[in-house]
């Protein structure tokens, strides 16, 4: 069966006035049907980029995005207006994602519009009937953005995207702008819809916690590149490259016994310039495991690690003492 | 112990009814890490600003006392409240750009600061920022002091701010969601160095935060507010190992965890919080609380001793504790 999204090649640069940033470089990925793939990394690593590329907001300067088997880059007309209706995007900041001079019920309805669906009795009922499926009941329908919390706000971007029946919602940190008993809410809205609707998700996001309860499989991106991908259990038991490593080892957890254990950080300074990127390896001028080698030549994905060494790296220890076991 | 800071019922109002803090007491002892943990709107950041007399114009303190090393904060005069600030209190704040200088270079900024509260010439402040910029991990300090802010990246800046911070060898650091705006690799390194700066140095350390990961590490006590009140308060190890508050177990309970297995449910507390112009008569938790009697929407439970130096503001908490309830 082919897979529902596949993404080969795919690079997006953009022009500054410093000269041309790669952001996102060469990368393969898939999500399967009813799939949740999480990609992550931290800021400038690409992954919203690749995001907005996916659903063609962002111009591809090479490579290819096929869903369902289609390229979306050579559909036209009709046939990219279906394509699009079954991809849709959830954004971070559900503040400015909604137009603040709309009910509720017309953001909901908007896109049903937009591709002439229905009648509007047809469309009025679909539109109470996605509000139901996020949480939000009917009462909310003549509501203004302005008198919701940033929750509410979220499930009304989610009803927005899933109101088209979409195969993909590819989600923008769709929860990092929202305080953490809210974010469970619409974690946990996310994982029921996907299980109630055959959803698949390419979820983009930086906290990795989030990610390890949310997620089938994970691709990690550093400066534009995809540097590890695989299994989120497998993953996070044994992460085998020397960033993905540094990423789990840096994250804190609320335990007060293993987070004063804590040794040194693994990664040190700084995210390198991206308009100049350090030869080979993108990740040597952090990692301390590189070698001359790690320089002179770029490693390519092999096993999902993108990494000369990884048959010969020390086992990972988490600086969190039960972790990593 | 004896505190160095003492926050006793501190209230403020915003325009329209905003009662951002309700009578917050607070207390830092020398040498002391507290973490106040809340989400926004708690009131944690607005605290933290009364203390330094940073609040925003249309803030009004209501009531209450702040006093730091037997001082009377509130009513001081504004030119001992700036002699203060700066020199024996230090603040880092989440976004460095708005503690630094765009038009003047880091060195310059921190020289000023040298020379006007530790009185040192020219020369010799700037010998000191270099041993500062050094200090805070910055490579190549002495031809870094000749930067401007925008030439650092944001955590590099952040080591500026902290290196600000220490230069007048302050007895409390105030840092206000310090590490919110870095990315994960970053936010070690800055946690890191938090803590190794303030072991060396010895100061007291109050630190607001939203996530309880970051502080667990850091704190010796926390605070957890909810509302504009604290709703729980006691050591770092009893309370985010064990906390007894509705509130401090729903929040807990609803950070994803790197190292809990993976596949169970996101733990969410229902609802959002309250309207902080229109609070609920008695607990402003009592909406979202699994745990509600009427008493709860009759009357605010007042903070109270609920042994071994815990301090819990829940007319259930014994109860709940006892019960083992979730």
């Amino acid at each position: 069966m082919t897979d529902l999204l596949d993404v080969r090649a795919a690079t997006v640069a953009y022009r500054t006035r410093a000269g041309i940033v790669t952001a996102v470089n060469s990368v393969d990925l898939t999500v399967g049907r009813g799939e949740i793939l999480a990609l992550v990394g931290e800021s400038g690593c690409g992954k919203s980029s690749l995001g907005r590329a996916v659903l063609r907001l962002e111009p591809l300067a090479g490579g290819e995005v096929r869903f369902a088997g289609d390229d979306l880059g050579t559909l036209r007309g009709t046939a990219l207006r279906q394509a699009r209706r079954r991809l849709q995007m959830v954004f971070q900041d559900p503040q400015s994602s909604l137009d603040p001079r709309r009910t509720v019920r017309q953001i909901v309805e908007r896109p049903l519009k937009v591709h002439g669906i229905g009648s509007p009795a047809a469309r009025r009922e679909k539109v109470a009937e996605t509000l139901d499926l996020v949480g939000l009941g009917s009462r909310f329908l003549d509501r203004y953005p302005a008198a919701l919390s940033g929750g509410q706000r979220q499930r009304v971007g989610i009803a927005r995207a899933l109101v088209l029946d979409p195969e993909l919602l590819v989600c923008d940190e769709p929860v990092s702008a929202l305080d953490v008993s809210i974010q469970a809410q619409i974690l946990q809205l996310l994982l029921d819809l996907r299980e109630r609707l055959g959803l698949a998700m390419l979820f983009i996001a930086h906290d990795l916690a989030v990610v390890r309860h949310l997620a089938d499989r994970v691709a990690v991106m550093y400066l534009g590149r995809i540097v590890e991908q695989g299994a989120v259990e497998e993953m996070f038991a044994l992460p085998r490259h020397p960033y993905t490593q540094a990423l789990l080892s840096a994250a804190p957890v609320p335990d007060v016994a293993a987070e004063r254990a804590r040794t040194r950080p693994l990664a040190t300074g700084d995210l390198p310039d991206p308009l100049d990127p350090p030869s080979g390896c993108a990740f040597r001028t952090r990692c301390p495991h590189a070698r001359p080698l790690c320089a002179a030549l770029r490693p390519e994905l092999v096993h999902g690690v993108a990494c000369h060494r990884q048959d010969e790296l020390p086992p990972f220890v988490s600086p969190l003492t039960h972790l990593g076991g | 112990m004896s505190s160095l800071l003492r926050i006793t019922d501190l209230s403020v109002e915003f325009p329209g009814g905003v009662r951002a803090a309700r009578g917050v007491s607070l207390e830092v002892a020398a040498g002391e890490t507290l973490a106040v943990v809340g989400e926004s709107g708690s009131g944690k950041s607005v605290t933290a600003l009364s203390v330094l007399g940073l609040l925003p114009e249309e803030a009004t303190v209501t009531g209450g006392r702040i006093e730091f090393a037997g001082v009377d904060l509130l009513r001081c005069p504004r030119r001992q409240l700036n002699e203060l600030r700066g020199r024996a209190v230090a603040m880092v704040y989440q976004d460095p750009l708005t503690a630094l200088n765009p038009v003047l270079t880091v060195g310059r900024q921190i020289e000023e600061g040298l020379q006007r509260h530790l009185g040192l010439r020219r020369r010799a402040a700037t010998v000191r920022a270099a041993e500062l910029l050094d200090l805070v991990g910055i490579p190549q300090a002495a031809r870094r002091l000749r930067d401007y802010p925008h030439q650092f990246s944001g955590g590099m800046r952040q080591r500026v701010v902290i290196a600000m911070a220490i230069s007048c060898d302050p007895r409390l650091i105030i840092a206000d969601e310090p590490t919110t705006a870095l990315d994960v690799t970053m936010q070690a390194q800055i946690l890191d160095l938090l803590r190794r700066l303030r072991d060396d140095l010895g100061t007291s350390l109050m630190v607001i935060s939203h996530d309880v990961g970051v502080v667990a590490g850091l704190a010796d006590r926390v605070a957890i507010m909810y509302a504009g009140r604290v709703v729980e308060s006691g050591t770092a190890v009893e309370l985010i190992g064990a906390p007894k508050h509705p509130y401090g177990r729903g929040l807990l309970a609803s950070v994803p965890r790197l190292d809990a297995p993976s596949r169970v449910r996101f733990a969410a507390i229902p609802g959002t919080p309250p309207d902080p112009t229109a609070l609920p008569a008695g607990c402003a938790f009592a909406p979202r609380c699994g745990h509600v009697v009427d008493r709860c929407r009759d009357a605010d439970p007042p903070l109270l001793d609920a042994a071994g130096g815990r301090l819990v503001a829940c007319w259930r908490h014994a109860e709940l504790a006892l019960g083992g309830a979730g």
